[in-house]
């Protein structure tokens, strides 16, 4: 899938994604609220932390930040994904993080939307090494956020780096991310 | 938008940011509103300074553009409006002339029907068209009809007056026809002095006379 582009109106992200992006705001939080409330036509996201707001109108103040503060500000809201979403239990290594992603994700957004929204794909190449293949309709900076923070939370030496060819970001369909560690 | 700094390292050093910070502040002081702070991989107490830059730029950037669209609306409807001004004034010259008509009837004779309320810029009007026309004419003689005006002050009497005048200084012999008894009653109540002019009943009236005053000229000649 392409940057931003939400295939239908009645899928929905959770909480944890939203609450993401208001962290990368750092100290000026109650603006990243009203940025995201403003694209969710809300007045409020309010306190709860089971609440869902749809994805589309989430992807159009991500794209509207992207487009401010460009693709460092995103991987800034990848970087909290994983202690601001819902995560599988049991993730204690770089390997299982990454196979988990997947179900992390869908995890986080309806769970009727399971393969019209794309997702992770992880592949072992070899001994601490393997690629993640993305295809969903986030940026490809905030993927790399998640991804970079996630592996190194469990091998600080991890190394992501994005492989040659496809780029959401450039027009593509979907993103390979090349883990090391 | 143009990122500052490249990619920030965590090693860049505290005096390197704040002299981007202020690199990027000097180009927005003097216009460049696309500018950004690069944000840094580690977050440390001058990322939300950082931030904070950004956002007030992107704050300004947006304030500028509002006042932008506004100030190009302004001038849109400015022009409209000037536009319809313009359109509006060439109306009103336009009924200007078609309300003070100076036709030739006849050979030497002009005929000017007023018809309606005569205000000062009205009469200007009047009597610039029938002197005009009285010079390009060489008419010897001109018949004011007022059989369409039905109300006179000393105002309007003081200036069909004017106008005899001035047609007179001109060689012509001016005709007041078309008073009906309400206006001659106004007249004579306001005291207007018209022994000067000749009136006379109607339009018929007045062309009949003009003529008789034209073939009694001939003869003399």
């Amino acid at each position: 899938m392409k940057e931003f582009e939400c295939p239908d109106v009645g899928i929905t992200v959770g909480r944890g994604v939203i609450d993401a992006f208001v962290a990368a705001f750092g100290p000026y939080k109650t603006r990243g609220e009203k940025v995201v409330s403003r694209h969710l036509g809300l007045a409020s996201i309010g306190t709860d932390t089971d609440a869902i707001f749809p994805l589309r109108r989430f992807l159009n103040a991500m794209s509207e930040l992207q487009e401010q503060f460009g693709g460092p500000f995103m991987r800034k809201v990848g970087s909290y994904i994983f202690d601001k979403a819902v995560f599988p239990p049991g993730i204690d290594t770089v390997e299982k993080s990454m196979e988990l992603l997947h179900a992390a994700y869908y995890m986080n957004h309806s769970k009727d939307a399971e393969g019209r929204i794309g997702g992770y794909h992880w592949r072992v190449v070899k001994a601490n090494e393997g690629r993640v293949v993305c295809d969903n309709p986030y940026p490809c900076a905030f993927d790399m956020g998640i991804i970079e923070t996630v592996s190194r939370r469990f091998a600080s030496s991890a190394k992501v780096t994005h492989e040659p060819g496809s780029c959401r970001h450039e027009g593509g369909g979907q993103c390979t991310y090349k883990v090391e560690w | 938008m143009h990122l500052q700094g490249g990619v920030v390292s965590a090693s860049a050093s505290f005096e390197e940011r704040i002299r981007r910070c202020e690199e990027v502040l000097t180009k927005v002081a003097e216009g460049h509103l696309d500018q950004r702070l690069q944000l840094g991989e580690v977050e440390d107490a001058l990322t939300g300074l950082e931030m904070g830059i950004n956002f007030l730029i992107v704050d300004l950037r947006q304030t500028e553009q509002a006042n932008r669209e506004q100030q190009e609306a302004l001038l849109s409807q400015q022009q409209e409006l000037e536009a319809k001004l313009l359109t509006i004034e060439q109306q009103a010259a336009a009924i200007r002339e078609l309300t003070t008509p100076v036709m030739e009837i006849w050979d030497d004779i002009l005929v000017l029907p007023i018809v309606g309320v005569v205000d000062t810029r009205r009469s200007m009007d009047i009597m610039n068209n029938l002197l005009e026309k009285i010079v390009e004419a060489q008419a010897k003689c001109a018949i004011i009809d007022i059989t369409g005006v039905e109300m006179v002050d000393t105002k309007t009497a003081d200036y069909l007056l004017k106008v005899v005048r001035a047609a007179s200084l001109l060689g012509t012999r001016c005709v007041l026809t078309g008073l009906s008894a309400a206006v001659a009653q106004t007249l004579v109540e306001i005291g207007a002095d018209l022994t000067e002019v000749r009136t006379l009943r109607n339009l018929k009236a007045g062309l009949v006379d003009c003529l008789k005053f034209l073939k009694s000229g001939r003869a003399e000649h």
